[in-house]
């Protein structure tokens, strides 16, 4: 079981609030709208996931959740926090100890290990040795990886790779775990043993955010939200 | 953690680190050559004049020592003069001429540099076998005429015009043979007792001396005394070992001029590789950097991050680049010194630790300095737009 730390907010039951979040990118052809005024709580404990066609605005939401990318208007509190109040520093730090990031790509380090791939956030929150040695042991065992704990992303298939970076995004405990496409590259039986994984997690506590196309793993979610054109069209209970 | 991952990004594309590091050590060797050369004709005086150990030179006006047959009269008399100031230890004179030199009974006579000093200060050489006290040869005429201690030389001031052999030449004992300071290559050099030297020249009565060699007490200025001397001769040019060298030191500026350049350029292309490799390796790992930057790595650490790769390839530069400039700058001295004209104790390339040091704080600021603009570019790497494009 995955420890889920304690919320650091003043409203300890919403990990991530969006209210009239909107995301403009300038361009030169005009002006993109990727999101349109969404407001939208995330509960500890929710299991959300955001469909919707291409450039409906699902990844600039998980971005803005992630701090990664600030609203153009309106507001995005993480734990209570206004990320636009945060500056670039306090932002990652954010990023480092509370918000676990996977991606459709995996994004493994290449040079790494995968052992060292799930270490490598916790020698930058300066996790103590035998504290981060123990938990990327425990994290690589936990998606049944342990045994290829040495190697390289060039060694590992496709599902192993995203079980790293599913370790990876857990290694410094997060409270909200968020999840780009995350079985976008994977063949139909890895993906669903991702999503299991993920059932897992939510299971164990954790607040997850993914962004799918798949139905069936959207599905295994508490609840859908479908985008359009960067609003929140329809929201599915399960 | 930033150590780490440099060291892994590094090893990632080892042949490509390999051969830069390469790179960058051919132009540390040059760089550290330069060095070695701007400093190194200097220093190589600094140790002569400062084994030779006589701080004050008296030379006749508009001359440097053994630069003509200019000579001051009465050297004995000034040697007194300087003796006689307060602060001076002692006071030698030298005169040098040319002599002729035959063995005994045998063949056509050579040409020499002689040397008068006394017998009991051998500042100028080092006895290698024998005695100071008579006739001194240098391993050349030893060679040449193929004498030894021990031998008789035909010695004279000058040559019979119409016989072709010495003229009123005086048998002389060879009593030592010595290494000379100062002799220039295949140079002949005997030495004699400044006044044995003078009587064979018939100039016992000029007392001619070429300069005066003056010693300072422990803890005693030069200036002062050298400005007294000065007052009381004015016919004489006065200087401190200092003066001379910093007079040295501007005819040497060429080779300063041309390290200078040449050190310059070394450093240049040494900033160049860095940056090219860093700037092109940064670019390739854009998405890397995205990542670690989505992970949590603030931008300062990706900063530290190439700043450390661009220092680890110039630390990984220095070894190799200061020893093929070792190997290198014995070869190019080598050559230099077997130019004619070079007294052979002067070096070219010496080992300075100034040379060392700056050689070692050059690479690193310039290593560090260009793997700033890479630096800024992967701490710029905006991680939406690059993390989106790596996906698409």
């Amino acid at each position: 079981m995955i420890p889920v730390p304690a919320p650091a907010a003043a409203r300890p039951d919403v990990v991530v609030a969006a209210c009239e979040a909107t995301k403009l990118y300038p361009m030169a052809a005009g002006d993109v709208h990727a999101l349109r005024g969404v407001n939208l709580e995330v509960p500890s404990g929710d299991y959300l996931t955001l469909m919707g066609p291409s450039g409906c605005g699902k990844s600039t939401l998980l971005n803005l959740f992630g701090a990664v990318d600030l609203p153009s208007a309106g507001t995005i509190e993480l734990e209570g926090v206004d990320t636009r109040a945060l500056d670039d520093g306090a932002r990652t730090k954010l990023r480092l100890t509370r918000v676990g990031f996977i991606f459709q790509r995996f994004f493994l380090l290449p040079m790494l290990t995968a052992y060292e791939n799930v270490l490598l956030p916790m020698l930058e929150a300066r996790v103590p040795k035998a504290e981060r040695e123990a938990r990327a042991r425990e994290l690589l065992d936990y998606v049944g990886l342990d045994a290829r704990r040495d190697h390289r992303p060039s060694q590992l298939s496709g599902g192993e790779m995203q079980r790293v970076a599913i370790a990876r995004a857990l290694s410094n405990r997060p409270r909200l775990l968020l999840a780009d496409e995350p079985t976008g590259e994977l063949d139909e039986a890895t993906g669903d043993a991702i999503a299991r994984l993920f059932r897992r997690l939510h299971g164990d506590g954790l607040t997850l955010v993914l962004v799918t196309h798949n139905p069936d793993l959207a599905a295994q979610g508490r609840r859908t939200l479908h985008l359009r054109d960067g609003r929140i069209v329809e929201e599915t209970f399960h | 953690m930033i150590g780490f991952l440099a060291r892994r990004n590094l090893l990632r594309q080892r042949s490509r680190t390999i051969l830069t590091v390469l790179g960058l050590a051919v132009s540390t060797a040059l760089l550290y050559d330069m060095a070695l050369l701007s400093r190194g004709l200097r220093a190589s005086l600094d140790t002569v004049l400062g084994e030779i150990g006589y701080e004050l030179r008296i030379l006749p006006s508009g001359s440097l020592p053994f630069s003509s047959e200019a000579a001051l009269t009465s050297g004995r008399s000034l040697a007194a003069v300087l003796d006689s100031l307060p602060g001076v230890a002692h006071v030698e004179p030298l005169w040098a001429t040319t002599l002729y030199l035959v063995r005994a009974g045998g063949d056509a006579p050579v040409s020499a540099f002689a040397l008068g000093i006394d017998p009991a200060r051998q500042t100028l050489y080092r006895l290698e076998r024998g005695t100071a006290e008579g006739l001194v040869i240098n391993a050349r005429v030893a060679d040449s005429l193929r004498v030894d201690v021990g031998d008789t030389l035909v010695v004279a001031a000058g040559l019979d015009a119409i016989g072709g052999g010495v003229a009123r030449g005086a048998r002389q004992a060879v009593t030592g043979v010595a290494r000379v300071r100062f002799d220039l290559a295949d140079q002949r050099t005997v030495i004699l007792p400044l006044s044995g030297l003078q009587a064979l020249a018939g100039r016992s009565a000029e007392d001619p001396a070429s300069f005066l060699l003056g010693k300072l007490e422990p803890g005693v200025a030069a200036e002062p005394i050298l400005r007294a001397f000065r007052d009381r001769h004015p016919e004489t040019d006065a200087y401190s070992v200092a003066d001379l060298l910093s007079q040295v030191r501007g005819q040497l500026s060429y080779f300063q001029q041309f390290s200078l350049i040449l050190g310059t350029v070394s450093l240049l292309v040494t900033f160049l590789m860095i940056l090219t490799l860093l700037t092109l390796s940064v670019n390739e790992r854009q998405g890397e950097f995205a990542i670690l930057r989505a992970l949590g790595l603030p931008a300062h650490r990706v900063v530290q991050l190439v700043l450390v790769e661009g220092l680890a390839l110039t630390l990984l530069a220095i070894g190799p680049g200061i020893a093929i400039g070792t190997l290198a700058s014995h070869a190019l001295d080598a050559i230099l010194r077997s130019s004619p004209g070079l007294p052979p104790d002067l070096s070219f390339f010496v080992f300075t630790p100034e040379a060392l040091f700056s050689t070692f704080g050059l690479v690193v600021v310039t290593g560090a300095l260009a793997g700033a603009y890479p630096a800024l570019l992967a701490a710029r790497t905006d991680v939406v737009r690059t993390l989106h494009q790596e996906v698409t």
